[in-house]
């Protein structure tokens, strides 16, 4: 066993700050990145949860996001950013699902709602018509709107998170906010 | 449109500890095949310069390089398994097959040692008898070996479930573990420094501090304690790391180094030392995560010293903050012991 796996084999809960545990993920830590994915996976779930609008692939998505981030380490630039930085890896995730349902759908003419189930009948219902009304949008219209209206992230984290200008993302939330405006009055 | 603010709370994935188990276990899956995929290329790449060079050397010199004597570590006995695990046996060893299905794999060891390189399947058990101890595992490195009267367990990547006639304990990478090969009391490993009283709380701890003749570092101490743990030198580890704790009782790996302290002194059977080192764990990190498995521990170490009382009460402690938490049917066979 060498030298690296053995620091590894410490308990990584008293290290507190993400910037340490990717210094020791980079020097090949094993615990240190278990650490890193226990600190954050649930987070990252719930929002790619919101954003694919059902459970079915939102482990496929999560499995993908950490071994693009364990691929991905050595060049994150702010250590310390290290969620944001596992967000943005998991929209880009999503991005490409949304895109491959919407092909999907327009290839096979079938208009499947994917969307979320909820306890209650009321917002059951509500819930399955803003999740139906959000699969006509495109996913460029649909994730930053998901993300500020749902999420609550600000313009500028939405900016962010969806590596686009800020003027970007307020023209395509109110883009989306329109569009669903008009498709829910119609339902 | 303004969705209902509560919208956000209804929208939550139905997670639970299972599946960021078995969540966790895909990616490392998936990490290690990357690796695969990587080590071939450059296997790959390395192998072509190779046949480059001695294509150039051939031709040039028309000297063909001299046979390679020796045992390639491929003799030795080797049990493939359908599903690609494989045990690798030292000439003594004897491993039968009792089980392989999809589901469950069960080989019984009955002789020598092996080296299980098992593959990573969570919809699979997999399991390794000797004597009256059994490894359960779902995807790890670790060797048996079945001595006299003893049989040693010890892991070098992953983690397994070390079970014997009294009771559970995982190993996880580095740890070794020595348990009586058929339901005798167990003998440590190697023998310790100095023995504990029966009933005084553990001074061992303190006592191996003070041997240390000079103050390294903590860096340095932790290092050693590496450095011993790997080598199974399970007491000298212990005394790097009591020495740690004492030198360094702020510092943040503090904690940490009572949780490895606890793991290492219960490896040799110093239940009562281990006990107290997850107790006093347990108080340094008090509310976080580490303390839950740190009281966990301690109360496993507690049942195995004997004190039953002081086990069920830290059972029952955890059991009233985490009633669903990954101990908790451990922490009620306590209880209800």
């Amino acid at each position: 066993m060498n030298r690296m796996d053995l620091r590894a084999s410490y308990p990584a809960a008293v290290v507190s700050d993400d910037a340490t545990l990717v210094a020791q993920a980079r020097a090949g830590s094993e615990r240190a990145f278990e650490a890193l994915y226990r600190r954050h996976v649930r987070y990252v779930a719930g929002v790619t949860y919101r954003l694919l609008g059902g459970d079915a692939e939102v482990d496929d998505v999560l499995q993908e996001a950490f071994l693009d981030a364990a691929g991905a380490l050595a060049g994150l630039r702010e250590p310390a950013e290290f969620r944001a930085w596992l967000v943005r890896i998991a929209i880009r995730r999503v991005y490409r699902r949304l895109a491959r349902r919407r092909r999907w759908r327009w290839l096979q003419a079938d208009i499947e709602v994917v969307s979320p189930p909820a306890s209650d009948p009321q917002t059951r219902h509500r819930v399955h018509e803003l999740y139906d009304a959000l699969s006509r949008l495109p996913a460029k219209l649909r994730i930053p709107w998901t993300l500020h209206m749902i999420d609550g992230e600000t313009l500028p984290d939405v900016g962010r998170l969806c590596e686009i200008s800020v003027a970007t993302a307020k023209r395509r939330i109110a883009d989306a906010a329109a569009r669903l405006d008009r498709r829910l009055r119609d339902a | 449109m303004t969705p209902d603010p509560k919208l956000r709370a209804a929208l939550e994935p139905a997670w639970s500890e299972l599946r960021e188990q078995r969540l966790l276990g895909r990616i490392a899956e998936g990490r290690r095949q990357r690796g695969h995929r990587r080590r071939r290329a450059l296997a790959l790449a390395g192998a072509m310069v190779l046949a480059g060079a001695t294509a150039a050397v051939v031709i040039g010199v028309r000297h063909p390089a001299p046979p390679v004597a020796g045992r390639s570590a491929d003799s030795a006995p080797r049990l493939t398994l359908a599903d690609g695990s494989e045990a690798t046996l030292t000439p003594d060893g004897n491993v039968q097959i009792d089980e392989q299905t999809a589901a469950r794999v069960k080989l019984r060891q009955r002789s020598g040692s092996a080296r299980y390189v098992v593959r990573h399947d969570p919809a699979r058990d997999f399991l390794v008898s000797a004597g009256d101890v059994t490894v359960r595992v779902r995807g790890t490195i670790f060797s048996v070996a079945m001595r006299a009267d003893t049989v040693d367990v010890s892991v070098e990547r992953g983690r397994v479930e070390v079970t014997d006639a009294l009771r559970t304990r995982d190993l996880v990478a580095g740890e070794s573990l020595s348990l009586p090969a058929h339901g005798r009391p167990a003998a440590p490993a190697e023998p310790p420094p100095e023995s504990p009283p029966a009933t005084a709380p553990p001074p061992a701890a303190a006592s191996r501090a003070r041997a240390a003749p000079a103050r390294p570092s903590g860096s340095e101490l932790l290092a050693r304690a590496d450095a011993a743990r790997a080598a199974g030198r399970s007491a000298e580890a212990a005394q790097a790391l009591e020495a740690f704790v004492a030198d360094h009782p702020r510092d943040p790996r503090a904690a940490a180094a009572l949780f490895t302290l606890g793991r290492v002194d219960a490896a040799r059977g110093q239940w009562r030392p281990a006990a107290d080192a997850f107790d006093r764990c347990a108080a340094a990190r008090a509310g976080g995560p580490l303390a839950d498995d740190a009281l966990a521990e301690g109360a496993q170490a507690w049942h195995a010293a004997g004190v039953a009382d002081r086990a069920r009460s830290d059972a029952r402690a955890y059991l009233a903050a985490h009633p669903a938490g990954l101990h908790a049917a451990a922490m009620r066979r306590l209880v209800d012991d």
